[in-house]
């Protein structure tokens, strides 16, 4: 998680502005782990992964000089994976709308007992693409990367209320639409 | 008690909840079934989420870091992000002098001349403003002579 590595990410950062290129590299190289984890929740394959890596690279070498502090540096370039994400989809207009989504909703997923877990993550990577923009920002950020949520409310720039609110409907929406071997109460 | 809300449930899986109240909700699930049913079925569906790391090969890292510093470097500058640039305006003339010395140059000088330039104008534009009053005066007080040769002309002392 790149908030453990706030320290060197600071240190990479000023030794760039200094003219470092070296630290550039260095800083790709230590970043690159989280922000594929972050854009292949949001797209779903590797390739597209990359280019949002890439286009997060670019944004930091462009905007590295303007990043005034106001936030941790592992905040602002959380911040910059989740808007990039968001940008490509936008852009491939993968987004599905949630009346579509409801056909989807009907579905009833079953596993089959040898390859449970394997099903079960390839549903759950459908489903994400399913769930409204502030549910899966919210359930990627909290669930795959471990962000805690006044973490996340910072990223994302709205109240710790706003973001549990997002996690639970999240989780409830998850849970209505993947159908389990035993019966999930539903509140 | 009342049951907790679903949120609440959510932050308590996450332990994202002051300890006071994550003892009063453990306390709580020792006697409702019910929220205990929902919060043993939330923690198995998510515990079920396999945290898949992507990984990528050396090589075709460098080649995203230094296709993203070749594009980074081309794009501070063509096109130019005019409130990019001014809103940091020493800082992207340092890094154009490390990269660019000749356009960092030729932009310097340009804008050196852009602030230059309305001094020199203002100075011109005072000087002919002094030179049409001159003119104005002029051709008023040759009017006036005319109009005094009228006057007299006609008979009128």
């Amino acid at each position: 998680m790149l908030i453990y590595k706030e320290d060197t990410l600071q240190k990479l950062i000023e030794d760039f502005l200094r003219g470092d290129d070296n630290s550039f590299r260095n800083l790709a190289i230590l970043i690159h782990q989280d922000v594929l984890n972050i854009s292949y929740r949001y797209v779903g394959n590797i390739e597209d992964a990359k280019d949002i890596l890439q286009e997060v690279l670019i944004k930091i070498h462009r905007k590295v000089r303007s990043f005034k502090r106001r936030s941790k540096a592992s905040t602002w370039i959380y911040r910059l994976t989740v808007n990039a994400s968001i940008d490509f989809l936008r852009k491939k207009r993968s987004f599905f709308n949630l009346k579509k989504k409801a056909s989807i909703h009907k579905e009833k997923y079953t596993f089959s007992k040898d390859k449970e877990t394997e099903d079960k993550k390839k549903v759950i990577e459908n489903m994400l693409k399913v769930l409204p923009l502030r549910q899966k920002n919210a359930f990627i950020l909290k669930h795959f990367e471990g962000l805690k949520i006044k973490e996340i409310s910072k990223i994302l720039k709205c109240s710790q209320s706003s973001v549990k609110t997002h996690l639970r409907r999240a989780v409830d929406n998850l849970r209505k639409i993947v159908e389990v071997e035993n019966e999930m109460p539903v509140k | 008690m009342r049951c907790p809300s679903n949120k609440e449930w959510i932050s308590f899986y996450y332990k994202e909840m002051p300890e006071p109240r994550r003892k009063i909700l453990s306390e709580h699930l020792k006697s409702c079934g019910r929220c205990r049913q929902y919060l043993t079925a939330t923690s198995r569906f998510l515990e079920d989420k396999a945290k898949e790391e992507i990984n990528l090969e050396k090589e075709q890292l460098y080649s995203i870091i230094s296709q993203a510093q070749k594009i980074a470097r081309k794009q501070l500058l063509f096109p130019i992000r005019l409130k990019e640039f001014f809103n940091n305006l020493v800082g992207n003339l340092q890094w154009m002098f490390t990269y660019h010395r000749v356009l960092a140059v030729v932009t310097t000088a340009a804008l050196v001349i852009a602030l230059i330039t309305p001094f020199y104008y203002q100075k011109d534009s005072l000087n002919r403003g002094i030179i049409d009053l001159q003119m104005e005066l002029v051709f008023e007080e040759d009017f006036f002579d005319f109009y005094l040769d009228c006057y007299s002309l006609n008979g009128y002392s």
